[in-house]
């Protein structure tokens, strides 16, 4: 009986079937959703390595190093990693009668330096990070496709000359610096070092080394890069930690702070804001088709009227019609009800957002089995005679 | 032979004091079709539900075939006794013409294929051919639905047959055929048949008509 009703009178079973299917639907799409983008938050929080660099002043000024201070207060911080320096100056590179211009990065520590840029570094037999560390060793990472260029292997020699400015070699005054090529590097992602060339840092200020003279100094100075990074446990906090270290860094003197934060700032709000429009479109959405579900059983119930009165007037009792007529309802409901469930399971799978959509649909059918009673009840609640005038349009 | 009498029958509707119906007095017997025709609030429908069982009156009493009509009554009286065709034919939408003739048949606990025999000839008896048994309500014309139901009040052997404007919605010829079948169930069957109508051309093809008028049923010249 109640598969014949949902065959002979398919509206309302299949506007209730749709409504079940897109309530349970968009209940998974909206939570998968929210879920997924709130942990896209937590995993960028997580994972994003927020990098800082703070140069010594605008370039030619006469600040040409980072404040003690400042190096002291990033060393002291609990949110910063190691603060490293790393100072670039363009440079002639000769070996094997080739001469190319070039530049080279002075670094504090290599292996941070590495880790920072994301390089691939292999170096030769007899080499290590910790040589660079060592005092008086003149030794450099070399980029891989210059060292094929050169055709220079680990153990072999380049030579380097510092510039004043970009292929400005000035061959009388420039000091030829001879380096052992300790290894190789390569580099991937997009956080490629200026150097192509990376030696240690005391290569350039020693009085015989790359930067020889005072000019050349004050001229590439100005280009050391302090770098740190912050803790990954405090990247929810950036701003905070910026705002502290932009006061004590404008308390000393001019200096300029960047940091890779926009990224994750954008990342994150952008998902921040998916979240939130997701958040505020779920309750309305959800309550339109719960409205949605009670309109269409009212409707359906509704239009069960004329034959309740054929029912009365044959001589049924009223609790036996409502309680017949609501027992079929509920059959047609649960039927209507199955299909959606099914489709649910294979369009969306055992999730965990599954259990939103199974609450909704156990709530939807709990509407309908109170709303149709409550229908039905309301429709059987008048006498016979009025409800047979009504039938009439009396 | 069955017969319904009513014996000073009064009415009122609660919070109203006026009788609707006033002193009403007359016996209807079976095989006889009898039209009760009236103005608009004559009191026409008032009766109409005091005979179709859906209520008891306020004043006298009605007598089905020796039986006082009480309110404890009213649904035994309904299930057992009397068949309601009403202008609006009252049939069950999502039931095919079958199915709604097998209804009280069911109701009465006969076998559901048992009633499906017997539904169709009660369809073929009041002209409706096989072809349209499996059709439903929507599926049919106004004259076509208003024989079901008179199909469907023989079935399960009511004795008393009460119509509410059976006619109203059908034009001339299918009232004809209509009043034809209604006039062959008190015939040839030895029904006891009601006929509520406004319509005076349909009332003179009754056997006995009654005017009903400020209350008051008076037998009509």
């Amino acid at each position: 009986m109640v598969v014949k009703r949902i065959k002979r009178r398919p509206l309302f079973p299949m506007l209730l079937a749709l409504l079940f299917l897109v309530g349970t639907g968009l209940a998974v799409f909206l939570e998968a959703g929210i879920t997924q983008n709130k942990q896209a938050v937590e995993d960028l929080y997580a994972n994003t390595e927020v990098v800082y660099r703070i140069l010594p002043g605008p370039h030619g000024s006469s600040t040409l190093k980072v404040s003690p201070v400042i190096d002291k207060a990033i060393e002291a911080a609990p949110e910063s990693t190691a603060i490293s320096r790393s100072m670039d100056c363009p440079v002639a590179l000769s070996g094997k009668g080739l001469l190319t211009f070039s530049w080279v990065s002075a670094v504090s520590g290599i292996e941070e330096f590495i880790a920072r840029h994301n390089l691939e570094a292999e170096w030769g037999a007899g080499y290590s990070a910790a040589d660079f560390a060592e005092e008086g060793r003149r030794i450099c990472l070399m980029e891989k496709s210059l060292a094929e260029d050169f055709g220079l292997e680990p153990g072999e020699t380049v030579t380097i000359a510092g510039c004043l400015a970009e292929y400005q070699l000035d061959p009388e005054q420039a000091a030829y610096v001879d380096f052992e090529v300790a290894g190789i590097y390569s580099f991937q992602g997009t956080t490629a070092p200026t150097g192509a060339v990376l030696v240690p840092e005391p290569c350039f200020f020693e009085y015989d080394g790359i930067l020889y003279n005072t000019a050349m100094r004050q001229q590439w100075q100005a280009w050391t890069y302090y770098s740190f990074a912050l803790k990954k446990e405090y990247n929810r906090d950036y701003l905070g930690f910026q705002t502290k270290l932009l006061e004590t860094m404008n308390a000393l003197g001019s200096y300029s702070l960047y940091g890779t934060t926009r990224e994750l700032e954008n990342s994150v709000v952008m998902l921040e804001r998916r979240v939130q429009t997701m958040e505020t479109l779920q309750p309305p959405i959800l309550l339109s088709i719960l409205l949605g579900t009670v309109v269409v059983t009212i409707f359906d119930s509704m239009g069960r009227k004329s034959e309740l009165l054929i029912r009365l007037v044959f001589g049924e009792s009223k609790k036996k019609v409502l309680l017949s007529e609501w027992l079929i309802l509920i059959g047609q409901i649960l039927l209507t009800a199955a299909p959606a469930a099914v489709a649910m399971g294979v369009l969306y799978g055992i999730k965990g957002e599954i259990a939103l959509a199974g609450q909704l649909l156990v709530v939807e059918l709990c509407l309908c089995v109170v709303i149709s009673l409550l229908v039905l009840a309301v429709s059987l609640r008048g006498s016979l005679v009025q409800l047979y005038q009504k039938s009439k349009g009396d | 032979m069955a017969e319904l009498i009513l014996n000073e029958v009064r009415y009122h509707y609660p919070k109203s004091e006026r009788d609707v119906l006033n002193g009403v007095s007359v016996r209807f017997e079976s095989g006889v079709l009898s039209t009760i025709r009236g103005r608009s609030g004559a009191g026409k429908s008032t009766l109409l539900h005091l005979l179709a069982g859906m209520d008891v009156p306020t004043g006298g009493s009605i007598v089905w075939d020796g039986s006082l009509l009480t309110k404890s009554g009213l649904d035994a009286y309904r299930r057992n006794d009397v068949g309601l065709i009403a202008q609006s034919y009252l049939l069950f939408p999502t039931r095919t013409a079958l199915e709604n003739v097998c209804y009280p048949m069911q109701l009465a606990g006969m076998d559901l294929k048992q009633a499906k025999v017997e539904a169709a000839q009660l369809l073929v008896s009041v002209g409706l051919g096989a072809e349209l048994h499996n059709r439903l309500p929507a599926n049919m014309s106004g004259g076509e639905q208003q024989r079901v139901g008179i199909a469907r009040c023989l079935a399960g052997n009511r004795r008393l047959i009460v119509a509410d404007e059976p006619t109203g919605n059908l034009d001339d010829d299918n009232a004809v055929e209509v009043m034809k079948c209604l006039l062959r169930l008190a015939h040839d069957y030895g029904k006891l048949v009601i006929v509520v109508t406004h319509d005076a051309d349909i009332a003179e093809m009754a056997d006995r008509r009654f005017y009903l008028s400020k209350g008051e049923l008076r037998p009509e010249a």
